[in-house]
């Protein structure tokens, strides 16, 4: 189907990509956290 | 070309194909402007992967010269703004993955309707074929601004502001304006990164960039970020949990007007009629939290479970998607159910002009129809007569304590409100009306059929 886009639309998609790559490191980052906390907290166990 | 007998009236937007109904069946016309994209769909193995993971609606190629698909039909097609929460949401997540796994293999969505969203075994599934195109590089994705005025901007106002805020979507098909969500939306919701750039810097820049800056000409994103982009509204739109409003509705149950004995008579009755008329699709008016539909849906295929609250529709999706996936929730509003929408009024159709059933069940409902919403003894006959040939219905009486805190304050107000008079316009409509009163309550329940 044929839809506007939007040019707004597209050139804030360009201005928010560093974000959005920002936000998916900061998530991997967070993650990998996680499984360490989680790792160690049932070594002991 | 060989001319289709009945071209349905919601696909005419789209130059890559359409959707046509012939000698009972449904089918999907490729047109020659959507012949390419839909063979990459088809060679990409986009199309195997998503059939076998239930997320597209399943298809077969008909053999004819012509590039004509065979559809399964969906028994019956509820809009977003008859949707909760919960629907909207995984209807938005599976959009999201549903591109991401395009963009592995060289495609892209061009659109990203939640009109292309249906609900098939309590799961939504995808609905149009030919909404897939070669993705070409560094572009951003051409349907980004849809998919937050159709999903994302919804979502937020019904968790951010009220539930009924999807009601907005019945005034504009197109989705809700960015302009409009971002006013809307609270000033703290500046402070989410997320909702500040997909929303309110997303309305800003719809409002200032045009053309004539040339903006469209350099805006570029590489395939990784537009990843990125699509990985991070995913998990932004996962974490948004249902925002359980107070309703009216929420906390009802259909049982609480019954003592143990009372109910379990009803139950056995509504199964027992059920079993008799072994419908294929019926329709539980005001379903609630879907006791009753639950009851229905070990006989019937299809189970539509309507009711006005936001709060039951969303319990009544629940129900689907863990133990009934017969049941297709929907919120409806007797009193203002969905008309035709779009252009001619035809694009989208009104729900009776939608639902073709074989039973109506319409328990602890009429007495609100008339008392509350001032219908004709006529009317609510008509109702049900409407829409399937047969019907179990429930007669509340005045004495009743739901009616009469109804009735407080104008006891002198529908004085027609008896058993009998009902009966007599049922009559009217049905060849047979049998009353069943509901020993230990004071209300009766009615089988009707035609």
């Amino acid at each position: 189907m044929y839809i506007d886009a939007g040019t707004g639309s597209m050139a804030l998609q360009a201005a928010a990509a560093v974000f959005f790559t920002a936000a998916v490191f900061c998530r991997q980052i967070f993650a990998w956290c996680r499984g360490c906390l989680h790792a160690n907290g049932t070594e002991g166990r | 070309m060989k001319v289709p007998v009945e071209k349905i009236a919601g696909s005419f937007r789209d130059p890559s194909g359409y959707v046509f109904r012939e000698n009972g069946g449904l089918f999907r016309q490729i047109t020659q402007a959507g012949q390419n994209d839909f063979e990459a769909f088809i060679n990409s193995g986009l199309a195997d992967k998503l059939l076998d993971d239930e997320a597209v609606v399943p298809f077969t190629f008909s053999g004819r010269k012509e590039m004509v698909l065979i559809l399964e039909e969906l028994p019956f097609i509820t809009y977003p703004y008859e949707w909760s929460f919960s629907q909207l949401r995984d209807g938005a997540l599976l959009t999201l993955e549903i591109i991401a796994e395009a963009l592995k293999r060289g495609l892209v969505l061009k659109d990203a309707s939640a009109f292309n969203i249906a609900f098939r075994k309590g799961r939504p599934v995808f609905i149009d074929h030919t909404s897939f195109t070669v993705y070409r590089k560094n572009e951003p994705w051409c349907a980004y601004r849809q998919f937050i005025m159709h999903f994302l901007a919804p979502l937020l106002l019904m968790r951010k502001c009220d539930l009924r805020c999807l009601g907005l979507f019945r005034n504009d098909i197109g989705g809700i304006p960015l302009e409009l969500a971002s006013r809307l939306l609270p000033r703290t919701t500046w402070l989410s990164p997320e909702i500040l750039i997909h929303v309110h810097l997303h309305a800003l820049f719809d409002r200032h960039v045009s053309e004539a800056r040339g903006a469209a000409r350099k805006a570029e994103l590489k395939p990784n970020q537009l990843e990125n982009m699509v990985s991070s509204l995913h998990s932004f739109i996962a974490g948004m949990r249902f925002p359980g409003q107070r309703t009216a509705w929420a906390a009802y149950s259909g049982s609480t007007s019954y003592n143990d004995e009372s109910f379990r008579f009803k139950q056995a009755c509504v199964d027992s009629f059920c079993r008799e008329c072994a419908p294929k699709v019926c329709v539980d008016l005001g379903a609630n939290n879907g006791i009753f539909s639950e009851t229905v849906s070990k006989y019937a295929a299809v189970t539509v479970a309507a009711d006005i609250d936001p709060c039951a529709v969303e319990q009544l999706y629940r129900l689907s998607r863990e133990k009934c996936p017969g049941i297709i929730p929907v919120l409806l509003d007797l009193n203002n159910p969905s008309p035709g929408l779009g252009v001619f009024n035809g694009e989208r159709l009104s729900f009776f002009d939608r639902f073709r059933g074989d039973l109506v069940l319409g328990l602890a409902l009429i007495h609100h129809l008339r008392i509350s919403g001032n219908w004709s003894l006529e009317q609510i006959a008509e109702l049900f007569a409407r829409m399937a040939p047969r019907a179990l219905t429930e007669f509340v009486p005045r004495e009743d304590p739901q009616v009469k805190q109804l009735l407080r304050g104008r006891e002198d107000y529908c004085t027609d409100w008896t058993l009998e008079k009902m009966c007599a316009a049922f009559r009217r409509r049905f060849a047979r009306c049998e009353t069943i009163p509901i020993p230990g309550s004071v209300r009766t329940l009615i089988r009707l059929s035609r």
